[in-house]
Parts: structure tokens; C-alpha cells; sequence
């Protein structure tokens, strides 16, 4: 027996009103977005407790996205030391990305991966899901070719590769491997790849698959340099590369409906300020940079897309 | 109003004869000058009629339920903790006791032995769901003969048993948002006091989650306790005014869960006297000034006498070492079972194994001993004895340190690697508890992880060196001499020389491989561009 299903377009009512006028004007400016969903992995590869400002760099653009809408299921958060109750932390349980900035370890925090269980085996299965069936849907990377995922990876980076633990490294081909094989199961729409390490931008040089942009916090040659220090703890709170990134987010990506577009983020960060300088590949990206919101990778809205042909399900897609 | 509340809730779960309670409750007591225990009880149960599938949960989580029946949970204990609790100046542990890190005892249903450990590891990895943590590597012993945290009734054949520890672990906010996030007041009442910044901001703090399910004919209950206790110093240094709810939690307490069947604060005082606090009855709450306690600074004077023990380690070299167990009985005659758990990377010499007691010799000991299975599971030490008053007694276990095969050590291997806790379940003719003893931390033998990389480079530049100039001297003088210029020859040793230089070049001037494949890769890049 076949079911035939005749779907129509629905659209909420709420999303009309906002369809009015000037914001029409702005839609203009954009192409439209393909992506339904968002998710984020966010990566912070380093153990010992003098690597404080990766896992502050991680946090503060966990609080970036979530503000812009990205809910906590939908992020991956990999943290491989435990800073926060650290013995050596002065302040226990909580982390601070500047020296007069807020909590960043408030209760709303969800870790999924810590400790030990970062390795470079559980980034590869997180992003080509193929998880040991008992993992809990917490720490899963649940795309489907509608969604738009981030990947952001901190710690510390040489030419080719990102060592994980002290232990292990990630070489830019297995990532690159891996991000093939996510676009060949259908995992993404778009995919925004950020490394924040030393020679950085190697972490992208294979990266064949296509709607991939990625970008990196400095060169091939390049080291990255953090930003602030906090004497009080005795380490260094924040890369500069995130700390602008993040700047950016809180000051020109205010809501969702936001008009900064990716060019704008790009250009966040220009070597004076970041002391190396950025690296951006957009051979794989079909979209022109300018035309993109940088809320289409970093905030989530609901988007809801119009169907007007007959679509059959048959017994398959209801088994 | 709450009366109101309170009866429609009945209302509601009796049509379906589902009852449902929630209560709460917060124990303060200064255990030391300045220092004060807060011990946090959240306990929810369930009663329903099996018969009918009721999926209305009124302040039962629903995920713990779900949890429950999924695996077939009939007792499940989930501990985590961070520093040591200090036997001589806080008394009895909180119930159930845990050691430093994260311990885990399971009792459910399976077909067998197999079935039961792969149930084991997906019982594990739906608590890193729900609670947050991160414990999907703990090595787990099976059913353990003797008691380890409390005496268990049940008795059913297809029953199985299995308890881990961790003791790595760390618990911090995560874990507490989790544990919060099962409570059916999260907002409001005693649960708002639970305020990360202060309670890790302490001397010891633990936290733990109690699930157990029973089923009588078609009636089934449902419990669940999460408990946090945290050991604290007074703020304010002098040591001279008393506590208050600021000082201690960050914040004063400025709702009522109206839900829970009852809510109170007891605050115990120095001579052991509990003043307990309804906080339903408190009128001030509802508006809008939230409340304070005075809690008194004075210490309580009596303490109770409590068998104490603790873990240290011997030997002074690689190989050898020796781990003892000092247990202490107090001032009347107890009986006790000792669990120990001895992981797969130290080896242990059995033979060697022992007590040593003073005051009236060895006391009749029975045990139980479990070989590890390797990888898959520790070795299990078991003891059950009878100690008089005051005595004390050590249990000694020799072991040897092994070299690890190189995946085995942790990411940090010169750090060491722990030997959980000892587990210690005292028997009063009144009561019984459990307290544990400290891990302790071993340093294993760590190979020179770089040594296969040198290895590599030294067999190869002794074969190139055997390869080359040795053998070529060593036959050159046997070899007919050549005279025609051979062109194949030369180029070859042109490019040869040229491969050397390169390397010669790229060796001092520090390039690397993947520069130099850059380079030639942009270079042909600007040859097919000149096309």
C-alpha cells in the first residue's frame, strides 16, 4: 500500500509581519539562506591548566551563538581540561574571558565531551556520526543537508596539524576526510570552518568538499597571540583572534535579523589588531561572502520553506 | 492557595492511582570553628499501578522514570565528589559515601552475564546524558559478594550487580545544573541556594544520585534522592558573627516550592540540638523581602565516634610498590566488609596479600577475590571481619608496575594513574554506614613516547649508512674498473647530488615538508598558467 500525500505550503503567520517594507529592503541585500537548522561544534583541544584561554575562547562563543539563538542541543561543546573547579583556579567554578568581563561558567554551561574523553577519535565520530549506538543524543552531531554547521577548533596548531591532549594530533587531512565525508551522507548545507591556532590556516588546505568556508586566526607561517592577561589568575584569558570574533558578534550582531554579513566578520579581525593575519578560503563557498548574514552561521532562526510540488512518501519513509 | 494546589494535584493523580511526592530539605551544621556542612535532600517518589501505561508525571522527572524501566533498574547509585572528607572533624560522611572522583553501583535485570555488561555500558552512557559527566571509560567489577555501599534485600536470580569507580573524574557546574534540572522545584524553593560560585568554593564537596524502583503484583514506586553536600569556611575570616543563608550560599532565600510536600531548613546546634525551619510557614517569603538564617559559629561539642581509614602507598622504586589500607575501629566492636578495587595496570602479587592487626591479633577474615579480566575489568578485593573496640588493622598489597602498551596511557601519563578508594561497610548492632578511604595516585613506568619515531630514524640511517658508503667501499675494491663514461650514470649521480644539497639546504634552513610540497605545487600552478 502507498500513502500519497499531498502537502501544501504552510507558513506561520508570524513570519508575514516581518515580511513588510524596510525588511524586505534588507532581504534584498542577501541571498537566501537554504539551511533550516543550525549546529556548532565547538573545540577546544588543549589539556593543563596554563591553556585557560582556549577554554575561555571556546565558552565566550558559546555564549555568542547561544545568544543569537543556537540552542544548547544543538551545540557540541568539547572542553579537554577542567579549568573551572581546577584546583589552581583562585576563583572555583567559574572562567573569565577579560578581566572585568562576566562569568562565563554560569550554570547554563553544557559540556558534552571533557577531559579525557577529548580525542581526536570522538571529533572524527562526532562529525561523521558514526557514534557506539549506547552515546546519548547529547553528544551527537544530529545534521541533516539542511543544516548549517560551525566547526570553531582552538588550542595550539602546527603546519598541518592540531594537537589534541598533548597526546595526539588532528592533521588538516583527516579533517578534511571527515568533512567529505559528511558532505557524501548529506550532514550539511553549508559549512563554516574556523581554526584559532598557530599556522592555522593549514588546518583547511585539503578541504575539497564543497559549501565549506573556512577561515583561521593566522597564516601557514603565522603564530596566533593572545590577547589579555589576568594577573590574578596568572595566565593569559583570551586569544585574539576569538576576543575580536566575539567582539564582533556582541557589538554589530545585536539580534538575529542583523544585517552584518560574512565580509563584515572576515574583516573583523585585520592584522594590526590581531597581530597575524587572518586566513580565509573561499574557493569551496558558491556565495558571494557579502551576500551571507553571519547570523546564517552563527544564530539559528526558524526558517520555514515552501513546498508547492506533490511529494510521495511511500512505505519506506514510514517504516 | 497551596491548599488549592495541593489538592487538585490529588485530584489530578488519583484517577489514575498515581501519587506522587516531592520534598526538600537542607542541613546546616558547624562542624568545626568556622567550618559549616550543608547537606542538600531532594527526594522524589512514585507510586503507580503497573497495569496502566501512565505517562503523566506531576514532579517525578520523567527521564528517570524512562531510565528505569528501559534497563530494568532496580537500585542505582551515582556518586561524584571532589576533596576529602575529613573522618576526624566532620563525623559521618553524607549516605552514601563517596570517595574522590566519580562511583557508580548498578543492580538491574538481564538475561546474563553478557547482556548484563552490555546493559552496564549503556546505563553509563545514558547517566553522561542526564547528568553530564563524562565516565563512559569506568572499568566496572561484577557483582560484588559483599556489601560495599548498603545491604541490599533483594535476592532474585536474575538480579545482576555492578559497581565502578572512577577516581579521576572532576564534578563541577555541568554536573549541578544536571542534577538540578531533575528536581520538580528548579526555580524556586531550597534548590536556589544551590549556587555554583559558593559551593565550589569549598573544602569538600560531593554530590549524588539515588534511583531505585520496586514492584509489589502490579504496584510499582519510584525514588529518587539527589543529594549535595558541600563543607565550607566562613567567609568572613573573624569568626565572630554567625552564619547567614549571604554568607553561605551568595544569595538569600526568596521563594517556597509550593509543590513540595515539605520543605525545612534544620540548623543543628553545639550540643546537637536541630531547630528546624518550615519554609512553608515562613509568611515573610511570599513577599518580596527573601529571607535570612542565623546559623551560630559554634562548633557541636559531641562528636560522634566514626571506624576511619585511609589508603597510602609504599615502596621506592619503578617496579615494586605496595598499597595499605589503614582501617580504625572506634570505641565498640563493629563489623566490617572492605571493598577494594585494583586495576588492570598494576599487577598484583596474591601471594603477598595480608592483614596486620594490633590489640588481640588477626580476627577471622573471610574474602572474596576477583581476577581482573584484563582491559575489561579490575581485579576485586573483598574482606569481611569483625574488629574490637579501638583496634586497628592493615590490609598490605604488594603489586607490580608494568610497562603499558603505548595506547594505554593517558594523555597525560606522567601525571600517573589512580588506585580507586577502598570502600569500608561498617555494621553497628543500631546502624550501618559506608565511608571510603583517599585514592591514591601511582607512577607507572612511562615509556619515551617518541621512541618509535627514533627508532625508525635510527634503523634507517643505519641502513643507509650499511647500504652506502660501507658496502660500496667493501666491493669497490672488487669491482672491475669502469673506463667508459656512462651518460645514464652520471645524470643519475647529478640528481642525486642535487636531491642532497636539497636536503642539506632545507635541514639548515629549517623548511619543512609541507612548505616545500606547497612550493612545487604553486610552481606548477604558474606553469599552467603561463599556458
Amino acid at each position: 500500500m502507498r500513502h500519497v500525500l499531498l502537502i501544501f505550503s504552510a507558513i506561520i503567520g508570524s513570519q508575514a509581519v516581518l515580511n513588510t517594507g524596510l525588511q524586505l529592503k534588507i532581504d534584498e541585500l542577501f541571498d537566501t539562506p537554504g539551511h533550516t537548522n543550525n549546529w556548532a561544534v565547538l573545540v577546544c583541544t588543549s589539556k593543563f591548566w596554563f591553556n585557560y584561554r582556549h577554554v575561555s575562547n571556546v565558552l565566550a562563543l558559546y555564549h555568542s551563538i547561544k545568544r543569537l539563538g543556537v540552542p544548547d542541543s544543538n551545540i557540541i561543546m568539547m572542553l579537554a581540561e577542567d579549568v573551572p573547579c581546577n584546583s589552581r583556579n583562585p576563583r572555583p567554578g567559574t572562567v573569565y574571558a577579560a578581566r572585568a568581563g562576566a562569568n562565563l561558567y554560569g550554570s547554563d554551561v553544557e559540556v558534552d565531551y571533557r577531559g579525557e574523553e577529548v580525542t581526536v577519535e570522538n571529533f572524527i565520530r562526532i562529525l561523521t556520526g558514526r557514534h557506539h549506538p549506547a552515546t546519548p543524543r547529547s553528544k551527537r552531531l544530529l545534521t541533516d543537508h539542511q543544516s548549517n554547521v560551525l566547526i570553531y577548533l582552538t588550542g595550539h596548531g602546527g603546519d598541518s596539524f592540531m594537537k589534541f591532549q598533548d597526546s595526539e594530533e588532528l592533521t588538516n587531512v583527516d579533517l578534511a576526510y571527515a568533512v567529505q565525508t559528511m558532505f557524501e551522507d548529506n550532514r550539511y548545507h553549508e559549512m563554516l570552518v574556523i581554526a584559532d591556532s598557530c599556522r592555522s590556516a593549514s588546518m583547511y588546505e585539503w578541504i575539497d568538499s564543497p559549501n565549506v568556508l573556512s577561515l583561521s586566526s593566522s597564516l601557514t607561517h603565522e603564530e596566533s597571540y593572545s590577547y589579555d592577561v589576568d594577573t590574578d589568575i596568572g595566565v593569559y584569558v583570551i586569544d585574539r583572534y576569538t576576543h575580536y570574533t566575539v567582539n564582533f558578534l556582541n557589538k554589530e550582531v545585536k539580534a538575529l535579523n542583523s544585517s552584518a554579513n560574512m565580509q563584515d566578520y572576515i574583516d573583523s579581525c585585520p592584522a594590526r589588531k590581531c597581530l597575524s593575519n587572518t586566513g580565509v578560503r573561499k574557493d569551496h563557498y558558491p556565495k558571494d561572502v557579502k551576500r551571507v548574514r553571519v547570523t546564517d552561521f552563527f544564530g539559528s532562526s526558524r526558517i520555514f520553506q515552501h513546498l508547492s510540488e506533490e511529494i510521495v512518501l511511500d512505505d519506506e519513509f514510514w517504516a | 492557595m497551596r491548599e488549592l494546589i495541593g489538592s487538585l494535584l490529588v485530584l489530578v493523580s488519583f484517577s489514575y492511582g498515581l501519587i506522587e511526592h516531592f520534598d526538600e530539605k537542607v542541613t546546616l551544621a558547624p562542624v568545626r570553628n568556622n567550618e559549616l556542612r550543608v547537606d542538600f535532600r531532594f527526594n522524589s517518589d512514585r507510586r503507580f499501578d503497573s497495569r496502566t501505561e501512565v505517562n503523566d508525571f506531576l514532579t517525578f522527572p520523567r527521564i528517570i522514570q524512562e531510565l528505569l524501566n528501559r534497563y530494568a533498574v532496580h537500585k542505582l547509585t551515582v556518586t561524584m565528589a571532589h576533596g576529602r572528607w575529613n573522618l576526624d572533624e566532620w563525623g559521618l560522611p553524607p549516605q552514601p559515601s563517596a570517595p574522590a572522583g566519580a562511583q557508580v553501583f548498578a543492580e538491574f535485570e538481564a538475561v546474563g552475564e553478557e547482556d548484563a555488561d552490555e546493559r552496564m555500558k549503556f546505563l553509563v552512557e545514558a547517566l553522561n546524558g542526564v547528568l553530564c559527566t563524562s565516565i563512559s571509560h569506568i572499568k566496572v567489577v561484577t557483582a560484588p559478594d559483599f556489601v560495599v555501599l548498603e545491604n541490599h534485600k533483594n535476592r532474585k536470580r536474575n538480579l545482576f550487580k555492578r559497581y565502578g569507580v572512577l577516581s579521576g573524574e572532576t564534578t563541577c557546574t555541568e554536573n549541578l545544573t544536571r542534577l538540578r534540572k531533575l528536581l520538580a522545584c528548579k526555580e524556586n524553593g531550597l534548590s536556589t541556594l544551590l549556587h555554583p560560585s559558593k559551593l565550589y568554593n569549598s573544602l569538600y564537596h560531593s554530590s549524588h544520585l539515588v534511583i531505585e524502583q520496586h514492584r509489589e503484583k502490579n504496584q510499582c514506586e519510584a525514588k529518587m534522592e539527589v543529594g549535595v553536600t558541600v563543607v565550607m569556611r566562613n567567609p568572613s575570616q573573624k569568626g565572630q558573627r554567625p552564619w547567614s543563608f549571604a554568607d553561605v550560599f551568595d544569595r538569600k532565600l526568596g521563594s517556597q516550592c509550593k509543590i513540595a510536600r515539605s520543605s525545612q531548613i534544620d540548623i543543628i546546634g553545639p550540643s546537637g540540638e536541630i531547630t528546624t525551619t518550615d519554609v512553608r510557614n515562613l509568611t515573610a517569603i511570599s513577599g518580596a523581602a527573601p529571607i535570612d538564617v542565623s546559623i551560630p559559629i559554634a562548633a557541636i561539642a559531641q562528636k560522634q565516634s566514626v571506624v576511619k581509614a585511609w589508603s597510602s602507598q609504599g615502596g621506592f622504586e619503578q617496579q615494586h610498590g605496595m598499597l595499605t589500607v589503614h582501617i580504625t575501629n572506634d570505641d565498640s566492636a563493629s563489623k566490617i566488609q572492605v571493598t577494594q578495587i585494583i586495576p588492570y595496570y598494576v599487577h598484583l602479587r596474591y601471594s603477598r596479600i595480608h592483614w596486620k592487626c594490633d590489640k588481640g591479633g588477626n580476627p577471622s577474615i573471610e574474602k572474596v577475590l576477583k581476577n581482573s579480566k584484563g582491559l575489561e575489568a579490575p581485579t576485586l578485593l573483598q574482606y569481611k571481619m569483625s574488629l574490637s573496640a579501638g583496634q586497628t588493622c592493615e590490609l598490605i598489597i604488594p603489586f607490580d608496575k608494568h610497562l603499558l602498551r603505548l595506547e594505554q596511557y593517558p594523555p597525560d601519563a606522567n601525571h600517573g594513574m589512580h588506585i580507586p578508594a577502598s570502600s569500608v561497610f561498617v555494621e553497628k548492632s543500631q546502624f550501618s554506614y559506608s565511608i571510603h578511604s583517599n585514592a591514591i595516585l601511582v607512577l607507572l613506568p612511562v615509556p619515551d613516547f617518541s621512541m618509535p619515531f627514533n627508532v625508525i630514524c635510527f634503523v634507517a640511517t643505519a641502513f643507509a649508512l650499511v647500504f652506502g658508503p660501507i658496502q660500496l667501499y667493501s666491493t669497490l675494491w672488487l669491482a672491475p674498473v669502469v673506463k667508459k663514461s656512462q651518460w645514464g650514470r652520471k645524470v643519475h649521480r647529478a640528481i642525486l647530488l642535487v636531491i642532497i644539497v636539497f636536503c642539506l639546504y632545507a635541514h639548515m634552513m629549517d623548511i619543512n615538508l609541507n612548505e616545500v610540497r606547497r612550493g612545487i605545487e604553486t610552481y606548477f600552478e604558474k606553469l599552467n598558467e603561463l599556458k
